[in-house]
């Protein structure tokens, strides 16, 4: 990471795609230090455990490969987010049509999330743990990215493909069923 | 645990848990939680999620390694990504790249006097007449590449039947004003111009070669 005090560092990421498009290289370094992080940890969270560092350099390297048709109608950081959401459920359907899956679907997704397996240790923690696997993979995605990133539901709606009202929609039905787990 | 009926308020928490909300508004979410404890519980969930969250291990991965494999932005120049000098061509290209502009104007204006002689000898070829020439002289190379200027014909010779008048090179004015000193000059620079043709002219058929005709042979 670089330090607080580089030149450019409180540079908005605007700034730094045109000083990258103009062929600055440390521009580029500021956006992956700025944003690498949580779209990392967002990786992470969909429980895409393999190949995680691979899917977190792809999705840069589709991002500023195709960085002619952002348009800053959404954050850079939105977008990168879509990106990598999109490679770790291409991914995902990869490896289950290896392995002679159905097409992926809400539901079937419920009990393979495995994000959280073995790395909480209290009880309230495993049952937390518990309530989100259960939920449905959109309702789960939309959770987490209004909890963990502290997404707008526009934000979400850019990342997940819906709309805003379906975002809040699902956000509600995932925080009441989470509810409804902790307290069975 | 109920849900707060304040709609509103319970939209606000996420950005609460984050501290992304404006100060006023903070205030009276902090005041709504003291005073509702459906929210306040509701609080407490999406506090224990992100813990449990914060807790997945998250792919380790070096920012120099992504930047190294970014796809670089057309037209950008960085300091370690120069592009090559221009080449005119995969051998002696250096050589040629350094040659100055007059040079190249003074092959392009040969190379435009040839064509219109060529044009008008395949012209004539095909019409078969001794129509007068419209140039006033046209360029050839005659063996040994020395470049000559065939004088104008003032319409009384033609190719096809040539004279020894026709046969005879005569330099053009401007070209046999030079002493030999220039003259040689030039014709070295002619020479390294390399901008004979590498092919051969091609025949017509049921006519002549092109440079045959325009040679009068």
């Amino acid at each position: 990471m670089g330090s607080d005090s580089s030149p450019g560092v409180e540079a908005p990421d605007e700034e730094l795609i045109a000083r990258w498009r103009a062929g600055d290289e440390r521009a580029a370094t500021l956006l992956v230090e700025r944003h690498a992080p949580p779209v990392a940890r967002y990786v992470a969270s969909l429980g895409a455990r393999e190949a995680g560092e691979e899917v977190v350099q792809d999705t840069f390297v589709r991002a500023f490969g195709s960085l002619e048709q952002f348009r800053g109608d959404s954050s850079l950081r939105t977008w990168l987010f879509t990106i990598a959401r999109r490679l770790v459920l291409d991914r995902r359907r990869s490896r289950r049509r290896q392995r002679d899956a159905v097409e992926l679907q809400d539901g079937d997704l419920s009990t393979e999330y495995d994000a959280l397996d073995g790395l909480v240790a209290d009880e309230a923690a495993r049952t937390m743990q518990a309530a989100m696997a259960h939920l449905t993979p959109t309702q789960r995605d939309v959770f987490i990215l209004r909890v963990n990133d502290g997404m707008s539901y526009k934000e979400i709606a850019d990342v997940v493909g819906t709309t805003e009202g379906a975002a809040r929609v699902h956000y509600h039905n995932a925080l009441r069923q989470v509810k409804e787990r902790l307290h069975d | 645990m109920t849900d707060c009926p304040n709609v509103e308020m319970r939209e606000r928490l996420p950005e609460y848990l984050h501290g992304t909300l404006p100060e006023s508004v903070r205030v009276e979410v902090d005041a709504h939680l003291e005073a509702c404890r459906d929210c306040a519980a509701e609080l407490e969930v999406l506090r224990q999620a992100r813990r449990v969250l914060d807790a997945v291990r998250v792919p380790r991965f070096d920012a120099a390694t992504i930047v190294a494999a970014l796809p670089r932005p057309a037209g950008a120049v960085t300091a370690g990504d120069r592009p090559a000098p221009l080449r005119v061509a995969a051998s002696g290209g250096a050589r040629r790249a350094r040659r100055s502009p007059t040079l190249f104007r003074l092959a392009a204006a040969i190379s435009f006097i040839s064509l219109g002689g060529i044009s008008v000898a395949v012209a004539r070829s095909y019409l078969g007449t001794s129509a007068p020439l419209s140039v006033d002289s046209v360029v050839t190379t005659r063996p040994g590449g020395l470049t000559a200027v065939a004088p104008s014909t003032g319409g009384t010779e033609s190719p096809a039947s040539p004279t020894g008048a026709a046969r005879t090179l005569s330099m053009h004015p401007s070209v046999g004003a030079l002493d030999d000193a220039d003259l040689e000059l030039l014709l070295g620079e002619l020479d390294a111009l390399e901008a004979v043709p590498l092919a051969e002219p091609e025949s017509i058929p049921g006519g002549r070669a092109v440079a045959g005709s325009f040679l009068g042979s």
